[in-house]
């Protein structure tokens, strides 16, 4: 016997494929009726259409004097309302991955998906910190399917739960690669932090990712760290903490993550983007 | 709010690509529980939109309630103006992006879509504004024209007869949560 809670997140994620086409702004634009807003009919019930106007046949001097007091509400929520939105986040668009003012050759490892998720400091995509285990993993299950693992966990500097998908297949095998995984967390059912690769680059050359993400400015897993420096300027950090591990701040909020040094030797701007973390992801490792 | 919205470069209003881009998905699976196919969905998404463009500054409360009410009016027009016309035989749920088709359970969700088209209008339309749309009970009501223990009794029915559809269909869907935790 389902639950509701189940029904309902079948039905939510049976419906996730249908997505809206890419063009539908385009053809918004290109369509004459967007350039013919219908000013003759706002009179009409605000947030319902086709409602009903003014009520006739109540006395003027009520209608007056309520009537005054509705425009002062409406334009006390509209300004509250203004501020509200105005305080959303702008969904960002990946930008094209090539780092500006640089000769680093950038070779991405992902390739062909059809859902690319934008890695910000603040979630994934749209799904910002704080959202319900739902909303983060409805598109997870969409592309990834089922989580491989899913993990209760006691002790972790504000984490409970970890859910973590495989996002590597191995070339000879063609299995998921353990070592390589996006990791969800949450505490209390909320989304608190993600991690996007781990610290080792070891088998990916073997591979394909099963996932494509990228930061909203393009960078991603197997890039060098120097290309990313140019692009982010002073923000980007480099540090041997924990075997090397890179760091920026976006106005979105921090990213951070491992590095892979290629060769034997310290963490330098020619090692690897290993991982793409945000939020809280657990306790932080003892460094080094 | 009118400044903010005038505040537009290029020809739509940013906000409202906002809104498109945030309520589309939820608006064009609405749009398909309550049509029954996925040209239909997007023919009806389409007209909202440009309805709700319309009226975009006149809007007040939420934006995508406004837009689902718009929907529900069309789509009975267009229930009605069908009664008039041969039927047509939907063909696009396996016509989906290819990706579904990765999805375990696709299946099963499958099922749940299916015996949601099934259910009585007024309790799809309730079931696609409340959790495709994530409407709260009162926008909800507002959108529907219907008071908010309505809301309340016909989501309850919605789901119990969903239940007893799939169990009558297929026998109890199993929980995929509860494989996952069953394999640790």
């Amino acid at each position: 016997m389902l639950s509701d809670q189940e029904l309902i997140e079948g039905l939510r994620v049976g419906l996730a494929p249908l997505q809206p086409r890419g063009d539908l702004l385009d053809r918004l634009r290109d369509d004459p009726a967007s350039r013919q807003p219908d000013r003759a009919r706002r009179r009409s019930a605000p947030g319902i259409p086709g409602g009903r106007g003014p009520r006739r046949g109540i006395a003027g001097a009520l209608a007056l004097a309520a009537s005054g007091l509705v425009v002062a509400v409406v334009v006390v929520g509209s300004l509250m309302l203004i501020g509200h939105r105005s305080s959303q986040t702008v969904v960002s668009t990946p930008a094209v991955h090539q780092p500006a003012g640089t000769n680093e050759r950038v070779t991405p490892l992902t390739r062909g998906r059809r859902i690319h998720p934008i890695l910000t400091g603040s979630g994934l995509g749209r799904t910002s910190f704080g959202a319900s285990r739902f909303q983060v993993t409805r598109l997870l299950r969409v592309v990834l399917g089922r989580p491989q693992r899913v993990q209760r966990v006691t002790g972790d500097c504000g984490v409970d739960e970890t859910l973590t998908w495989p996002i590597l297949i191995s070339a000879t095998t063609g299995r998921p690669v353990d070592s390589e995984q996006l990791t969800i967390f949450l505490d209390r059912d909320r989304f608190v932090g993600y991690q996007y690769g781990s610290a080792t680059l070891a088998a990916r050359g073997s591979g394909h990712l099963r996932l494509r993400a990228t930061t909203t400015r393009g960078l991603a897993l197997g890039d060098q760290l120097s290309g990313w420096q140019h692009v982010y300027g002073p923000t980007f950090h480099i540090s041997s903490a924990q075997g090397g591990t890179w760091k920026v701040h976006t106005a979105a909020g921090t990213l951070r993550g491992y590095a892979y040094r290629p060769r034997p030797g310290g963490v330098s701007p020619r090692s690897l983007v290993a991982s793409i973390d945000a939020g809280n992801t657990g306790c932080p490792a003892v460094s080094p | 709010m009118s400044n903010d919205r005038a505040a537009a470069s290029g020809p739509l209003d940013r906000e409202f690509e906002r809104f498109v881009r945030q309520a589309s998905p939820g608006l064009l699976q609405s749009a398909y529980v309550l049509v029954g196919n996925l040209n239909d969905a997007e023919d009806l998404l389409q007209v909202v939109l440009l309805r709700t463009l319309a009226r975009w500054e006149a809007i007040e409360g939420a934006p995508a309630a406004y837009a689902f009410a718009v929907m529900v009016n069309l789509s009975r027009d267009r229930r009605r103006a069908r009664r008039r016309r041969p039927v047509t035989i939907s063909q696009d749920y396996t016509q989906e992006p290819a990706i579904a088709d990765e999805i375990d359970r696709v299946l099963e969700r499958d099922a749940i879509v299916r015996v949601a088209r099934r259910l009585p209008r007024r309790q799809r339309e309730i079931l696609a504004c409340r959790f495709l749309l994530e409407l709260s009970v009162p926008e909800t009501a507002t959108a529907l024209g219907v008071p908010e223990g309505t809301v309340k009794s016909y989501t309850a029915r919605a789901l119990n007869r969903m239940r007893a559809m799939l169990e009558a269909d297929h026998g109890a869907v199993p929980n995929p949560e509860q494989k996952v935790a069953d394999a640790q």
